[in-house]
């Protein structure tokens, strides 16, 4: 096995890939850690994992807290080297003799640290076992501990099998609804927004049958790449099974996530097949966000799912929303503003750190749609994150209604004007016609809708 | 002390699983003769050496069964 002690950055994308950080406790790490603490006969024993700025611990017996600063872990020397760590005393250790987990609790007085090497030569972290009065580790303990240590890392490489779908490299359908799970806990604590896509690839099953299933893979394959390619980093794209996929977009408003689905839309047929030059892909998606009504993950994804139905339903080749049902008296849609301004709030940064944006007409990437916005973007100076103004729950009816008529948009806000919540000048996106949106006379029509308010 | 190795029971079950995966079994297994021989090495009784291993394997089976599923859900031809 190849090490690669001194690639930082190909080591933290590895522990990213293993996607275990923050993840909860899990028996089989408990069981290995149990059995360390026994048999090398200490009070501490841990599987540490060496993030960019902190150790957190997936599995630790004899300690309270899960996470300590990096720079005063004894694990992130351990991951250095490709030999296991050991401190006899370390008080007499001039690297330790003064780290507050020395001096204070929970006076570690000796240690010793196997690496946990993956496959592909990194080291994620270590598995250690701590005492908390100064001794001598044999060597026989030393080889007992490299070896739980293996058998760590073997459990973690389980799991990252376990989320991939063999054929495409997308997260499998169990993994999505784990990390759906996470987004649905950061709404209701944070009132983060996120929102899933779920798509799939229009008359697949003829182009299958037509050329049989290994052309098919390679479109499926093709199409799973694509997507990746247009996604933001952080976006979380699943196989659900046959040619329908799923996309997970945490800290992204329903507007956002619309954006999204209709630009990869419009890209799709771009993909060329070297076995049929002149076949076309396009792609029906659903779009959902969270809300108050959708609390589980499987939840979600019957939502996108209903939207992706509507959009197989209606014709095809088209990106259709999941309007949720709201409970009454639920409080309005989280929006992607309300992160960044409680963000701002935390950090406590002044006035002078949020810009006020106003814009008017935009048209989109793919030409056919434009957006009129009047809203405010806040972005925050400290983490440079811009938020749009996102839609409350009436716009999302508002945005369905209005996506050709301009006199719907007339009835519609006539209708929402009464309900300040749901309508508001600084808080409303309008999708429409692009040649609609850029007339002279469409601009003056809005002003009107928006009570004279001069549109920039 | 006994002189043989130990017989591991095979975590997929005889299954057919798919080339990634059955890396990473073959992996674990190798690992945990290394633990056992390591264990043994140190004086450990044979009892106990199995009762850990065991504990081991058993576990690692938990996780191992519903990768399977996921995987063979998702490639219905590897199995």
């Amino acid at each position: 096995m190849h090490i690669r002690l001194t690639d930082e950055a190909g080591r933290l994308a590895s522990l990213r890939r293993y996607d275990v950080l923050d993840t909860s406790p899990e028996a089989p790490f408990d069981k290995i850690v149990q059995l360390v603490k026994t048999v090398l006969n200490v009070p501490i024993a841990l599987v540490s994992l060496i993030d960019a700025d902190r150790q957190w611990f997936k599995s630790c017996v004899g300690m309270e807290v899960r996470e300590t600063a990096r720079d005063i872990s004894f694990c992130t020397h351990t991951i250095q080297s490709r030999q296991p760590m050991v401190i006899g005393d370390a008080a007499l250790d001039p690297r330790f003799a003064q780290n507050p987990l020395v001096i204070g609790p929970p006076y570690i007085a000796s240690y010793v640290g196997a690496p946990l090497l993956t496959p592909d030569g990194y080291a994620l972290g270590s598995l250690c076992a701590i005492d908390t009065v100064p001794r001598t580790f044999e060597g026989w303990q030393i080889d007992v501990l490299t070896s739980f240590a293996a058998l760590v890392v073997d459990e973690f490489e389980l799991r990252r099998i376990a989320q991939t779908d063999s054929l495409t490299g997308a997260l499998s359908r169990r993994a999505l609804l784990a990390e759906a799970e996470r987004a649905i806990s950061q709404y209701v604590n944070h009132r983060l927004p996120s929102t899933m896509i779920s798509f799939d690839i229009d008359q697949f099953k003829g182009s299958n049958d037509q050329f049989g299933h290994a052309k098919g893979d390679e479109i499926l394959c093709a199409c799973a790449a694509f997507i990746h390619e247009q996604k933001r980093p952080g976006d979380i794209l699943a196989r659900l099974g046959g040619d329908e996929f799923a996309l997970l977009m945490t800290d992204c408003d329903i507007a956002q996530a619309l954006e999204t689905a209709e630009r990869c839309r419009a890209a799709l047929p771009e993909l060329r097949f070297a076995h049929d030059p002149a076949l076309r892909l396009t792609a029906s998606f659903g779009v959902a966000a969270l809300n108050q009504g959708c609390l589980s993950a499987e939840q979600w994804l019957v939502e996108a799912d209903q939207a992706l139905y509507e959009a197989k339903q209606t014709g095809r080749n088209k990106s259709c929303i999941h309007v949720p049902v709201l409970p009454e008296g639920a409080p309005a849609q989280p929006r992607a503003a309300d992160a960044v301004e409680e963000e701002v709030a935390e950090d406590e940064v002044s006035d002078e750190d949020i810009e006020l944006h106003k814009t008017s007409v935009e048209p989109l990437s793919l030409r056919l749609w434009g957006r009129m916005k009047r809203l405010r973007r806040v972005k925050s100076a400290k983490t440079g994150r811009l938020a749009y103004g996102g839609l409350h729950p009436g716009i999302v009816n508002f945005q369905v209604l209005n996506l050709s008529e301009t006199g719907i948009i007339v009835e519609t806000s006539a209708k929402l004007a009464p309900m300040p919540e749901f309508f508001s000048v600084e808080f409303s996106d309008i999708y429409c016609r692009a040649q609609t949106c850029r007339s002279a006379g469409y601009v003056i029509e809005l002003e009107f809708i928006f009570d004279g308010e001069k549109l920039d | 002390m006994a002189d043989h190795p130990m017989e591991l029971p095979d975590p997929a079950m005889g299954l057919n699983v798919p080339p990634a995966l059955a890396a990473s079994i073959n992996r674990h297994r190798a690992h945990v003769e290394q633990l056992a021989t390591s264990l043994r090495a140190a004086g450990m009784p044979d009892a106990q050496i199995e009762a850990s291993v065991s504990v081991l394997i058993a576990s690692y089976r938990s996780e191992l069964i519903p990768a399977l599923k996921s995987l063979m859900k998702a490639d219905p031809d590897a199995h």
